[in-house]
C-alpha cells in the first residue's frame, strides 16, 4: 500500500481501477540505422503494428456503431483505418525501412511527415485540418511500436480512475463522463483546466501528485480522496474500511440539505445568492439538484475549445438558447451570465490564437474580440437572439479600461441594429457587464461601472495578475494568495464601488467556492457567489449556520489586519474564525 | 485492354476530404484496373486515400479520372455514380 498526497482539487471520493492515460503530446522517437540483414525483421515489426492498430480501430468502430448507428464518430475512424492501410503510405514507409534501414518508428514519422507537409501547405483551412487525422494515426502506430498503452477517450471500457501527467481541456471533456470515477495527475494545480472541468463535472480530482504515473500500473486498485487530496495505491483492508466509512459519512452529510431550504439561506433567514459556473459540453441537469439559483458564469469559449474552431452563429445560438431556457427552471429570478469568448492565455485554438511571447499579457478575451470584430459580432448576435428565450446577461472578460467598454458598446449597438433590421427579437434590456480581473480595471472600477449593469469579479486572474504569479507554476504557486492584503484591498475597493454605484456584483473565481474565502466576499458586499455546482451544497451548509451579524463580524475581523500580516497568516486566521463559528466545518468538508 | 478517361465534377460540400477520398479509393480498389486522378496537372494514384487527399480538391473541382485495364469501364461507372451521389454523405448533399 502506498498513499501519495497532492492538491485537493475537486471534492469527492472514488474507488476503482487505474486507467493510465497518455496525453496527446508528441511521442518522442529516436532514429537509428537498423543492422544489415535485420531490415526484414524491422519491416515485420511495422507490419505487426499496422495489424494491431487496425484491429483496435475495427473494434473501436464496432463499439461506436453499436452506440450510435451510422454516427459520425465511427466514420472518422473508418477514415483512419484507410489511412493506416493506404498502399502509397505503406510503400513509402516500407521503402524507408527496407532500402534505407531506418527503424520502424522513425520511418513512420518520416513517411507520414511527408504527407503532413503537403497538407500543411494547403490553402483550404478544411483540408489543412486533416493533419489531425494523420497525427492520430501516427500516434497510434508509434504507441503500438513502442509498446505504450493504447490511448483514446473511447477505449475506456469500465469505470476507472484516470491517472495522467496532465490533461488538456479537450481531452478532459471528451472523456465519457459515466466511465470516469476520478482524476489524478502529476502536474497541474487546483486551478488548472482539468481542475475546473473535474469540478464542473462533479468528478473527484487530485492534482500535483508528482510522479503518480510511475507509481501505478493500469488496472491497479486505488482510493482517491479529492477532499483530502490523496491517492492510495493497492489499499490494505484497513484503508478500504476507513474509506467505506468516509463514503458513508459523506452520504449522511449530504442528507442534511434535503429540507427544501434554498441554498444560500442564512440562519436568520437572510440570503446569499449562489449560482453555478458551467460550460457547454457538460450536461447542466445536476444544477437544480445542487441548489444553483442560476448560472453566474457560462464559459462560452468551450464551444471553440471543444470544436477546435469558431462555431457558426447558429450553433452558438442553439447553445445559448438551451442554457437560457434551462435557467428558467431554477427560479423566477434566475438568469445566466454568458461570458463572451475568453480565449488566449492558456486557452488556445489552432488557427485562431497565435503564439505570443507572453500570452497572459497578450491578445486575450475582449482584446481578441475587438481585434476580430466579425467574430465578436457573430457572438453578440447569437447571444442577443438567445435572449428572447430566457434571461441572459452578457459579460466581457478581461476588461482593462474604459476604451474597451466603449468599443464593445459600438459593436453591441451595431449587432442590435442588424437584428432590428431583420426583425429578429431579443431582450432589449439585456444587461451588459464587465468581468473585473485585471488590476487596472479593479482600481478604475468607478469609471468602468458607468458602462456596466453589473460586475463579476474573476478572482483567479485578479489574484494572478495582482501577485504576478502564474497559478499553475508550482514554483511560484505560494505567491498566489487569495487573501494577500493587496488582493483584499482591491476586492474591497471593487465591491464597495459596485455597491455605491448601485450595480450588482458577483464573484465567480474559484475562491468563491471556498467557504472561508467566498463567505468573506459575501460579507464584504458581493451579492452573489458563482461556483462549480459540486461546491454549492458545502457552501449552503456553512451559510445556514451563520447570520448576517456573523458576516458583519467576519468582515471586520478579516479587514482588521494592519500589522504586516502575510496573506497566508490572514487566511489562516480567517479559517480559525470560521472554525470557531462553525465547529463542525471539518466534518462538512468531507 | 481499355484505357478510358472521364472528367468528373465534385459535388459534395467539402470536396475530397477523408471520407470521400476513402470511399473513392475503396471503390477504385474493387477493380483490377489502374486508376489515376488528375487535377490541375497533378496526377495521383486513385486507390490511395492519402494521395487523393493531397489533390486539395474542393467542391466544384473537375477531376480527370483515368482507368486502365479490362474492367476500366465498370470502374469509372462506379466512381462516377459515387461522385454523383455526393458520396452518400448526408450533411454534404
Amino acid at each position: 500500500m502506498l498513499t501519495i498526497a497532492g492538491l485537493a482539487t475537486a471534492r469527492g471520493l472514488a474507488e476503482g481501477p487505474v486507467y493510465l492515460y497518455r496525453g496527446d503530446d508528441d511521442i518522442p522517437v529516436s532514429e537509428y540505422v537498423v543492422p544489415q540483414g535485420r531490415e526484414g525483421d524491422e519491416f515485420m515489426r511495422y507490419k505487426k503494428a499496422v495489424g494491431d492498430v487496425g484491429r483496435d480501430l475495427e473494434s473501436l468502430i464496432a463499439v461506436l456503431n453499436e452506440r450510435n448507428k451510422g454516427g459520425e464518430d465511427a466514420k472518422v475512424f473508418e477514415g483512419h483505418l484507410m489511412i493506416l492501410e493506404d498502399p502509397i503510405l505503406k510503400k513509402e514507409i516500407g521503402k524507408l525501412i527496407v532500402e534505407q534501414r531506418v527503424n520502424a518508428e522513425a520511418a513512420v514519422k518520416k513517411g507520414i511527415g511527408k504527407f503532413r507537409k503537403q497538407f500543411e501547405r494547403m490553402n483550404d483551412e478544411y483540408f489543412r485540418e486533416r493533419v489531425r487525422d494523420l497525427d492520430d494515426v501516427e500516434r497510434r502506430l508509434l504507441r503500438a511500436l513502442l509498446g505504450f498503452a493504447k490511448s483514446s477517450r473511447l477505449e475506456l471500457t469500465e469505470p476507472c480512475v484516470i491517472v495522467a501527467d496532465d490533461l488538456t481541456p479537450s481531452e478532459t471533456v471528451q472523456l465519457p463522463r459515466h466511465l470516469v470515477l476520478g482524476f489524478a495527475t502529476n502536474g497541474g494545480s487546483t486551478t488548472s483546466h482539468v481542475a475546473l472541468l473535474a469540478r464542473a463535472m462533479g468528478i473527484p480530482c487530485v492534482t500535483g501528485l508528482g510522479f503518480v504515473t510511475q507509481k501505478v500500473k493500469p488496472g491497479m486498485r486505488v482510493l482517491l480522496d479529492g477532499t483530502a487530496g490523496t491517492i492510495t495505491v493497492n489499499p490494505d483492508e484497513q484503508a478500504l474500511a476507513d474509506f467505506a466509512e468516509l463514503v458513508r459519512r459523506q452520504q449522511e452529510s449530504e442528507a442534511e440539505l434535503k429540507d427544501g431550504l434554498k441554498a444560500g439561506t442564512l440562519k436568520d433567514g437572510g440570503q446569499v445568492r449562489i449560482f453555478a459556473n458551467i460550460h457547454p459540453g457538460v450536461a447542466f441537469g445536476a444544477l437544480k439538484d445542487m441548489g444553483a439559483g442560476g448560472v453566474g458564469l457560462y464559459r462560452s469559449e468551450y464551444l471553440w475549445l471543444n470544436g477546435g474552431k469558431e462555431p457558426d452563429e447558429e450553433t452558438q445560438f442553439e447553445a445559448y438558447k438551451a442554457v437560457a431556457e434551462y435557467v428558467k427552471g431554477l427560479g423566477d429570478d434566475a438568469y445566466v451570465t454568458i461570458r463572451a469568448l475568453d480565449i488566449g492565455g492558456d486557452k488556445t485554438v489552432r488557427g485562431i490564437t497565435v503564439k505570443e511571447a507572453n500570452p497572459f499579457l497578450g491578445n486575450r478575451s475582449i482584446r481578441y474580440l475587438l481585434s476580430d470584430r466579425e467574430v465578436f459580432r457573430r457572438q453578440l448576435r447569437a447571444i442577443l437572439r438567445a435572449s428572447a428565450f430566457g434571461r441572459i446577461q452578457i459579460m466581457y472578460p478581461m476588461v482593462s479600461c474604459v476604451e474597451e467598454m466603449r468599443e464593445a458598446a459600438v459593436e453591441m449597438a451595431e449587432a442590435r441594429r442588424e437584428l432590428d433590421e431583420q426583425g429578429i427579437a431579443y431582450d432589449r434590456d439585456i444587461p451588459v457587464g464587465a468581468m473585473i480581473e485585471v488590476p487596472a480595471a479593479a482600481i478604475n472600477a468607478k469609471a468602468i461601472a458607468k458602462y456596466c449593469k453589473f460586475f463579476s469579479i474573476g478572482t483567479n486572474d485578479l489574484i494572478q495578475y495582482t501577485m504576478a504569479a502564474d497559478r499553475s507554476n508550482e514554483e511560484v504557486a505560494h505567491l498566489y494568495q487569495p487573501l494577500n492584503p493587496a488582493v483584499l484591498k482591491l476586492m474591497q475597493h471593487v465591491l464597495e464601488t459596485a455597491n455605491a454605484a448601485g450595480i450588482p456584483v458577483s464573484v465567480c473565481g474559484e475562491s468563491a467556492s471556498d467557504p472561508v474565502i467566498g463567505i468573506l466576499w459575501a460579507s464584504m458586499g458581493a451579492d452573489m457567489l458563482s461556483m462549480s455546482a459540486t461546491y454549492i451544497p458545502l457552501m449552503a451548509k456553512v451559510l445556514r449556520r451563520l447570520t448576517r451579524r456573523d458576516l458583519d463580524e467576519y468582515k471586520a475581523f478579516a479587514l482588521g489586519f494592519d500589522n504586516g500580516e502575510t496573506g497566508d497568516e490572514i487566511l489562516d486566521a480567517c479559517r480559525k474564525w470560521m472554525e470557531r463559528k462553525v465547529p463542525e466545518l471539518d466534518k462538512l468538508l468531507i | 485492354m481499355a484505357k478510358i478517361t472521364r472528367e468528373l465534377t465534385l459535388l459534395n460540400k467539402y470536396g475530397m476530404h477523408v471520407r470521400p477520398a476513402g470511399l473513392f479509393a475503396k471503390t477504385a480498389s474493387k477493380y483490377d484496373c489502374d486508376v489515376e486522378v488528375e487535377k490541375d496537372g497533378n496526377v495521383v494514384a486513385g486507390k490511395s486515400i492519402m494521395a487523393l487527399m493531397t489533390l486539395e480538391a474542393s467542391c466544384g473541382a473537375v477531376l480527370k479520372v483515368t482507368a486502365d485495364g479490362d474492367d476500366a469501364e465498370e470502374c469509372l461507372d462506379d466512381i462516377a455514380a459515387l461522385i454523383g451521389r455526393k458520396f452518400d454523405i448526408p450533411d454534404e448533399q
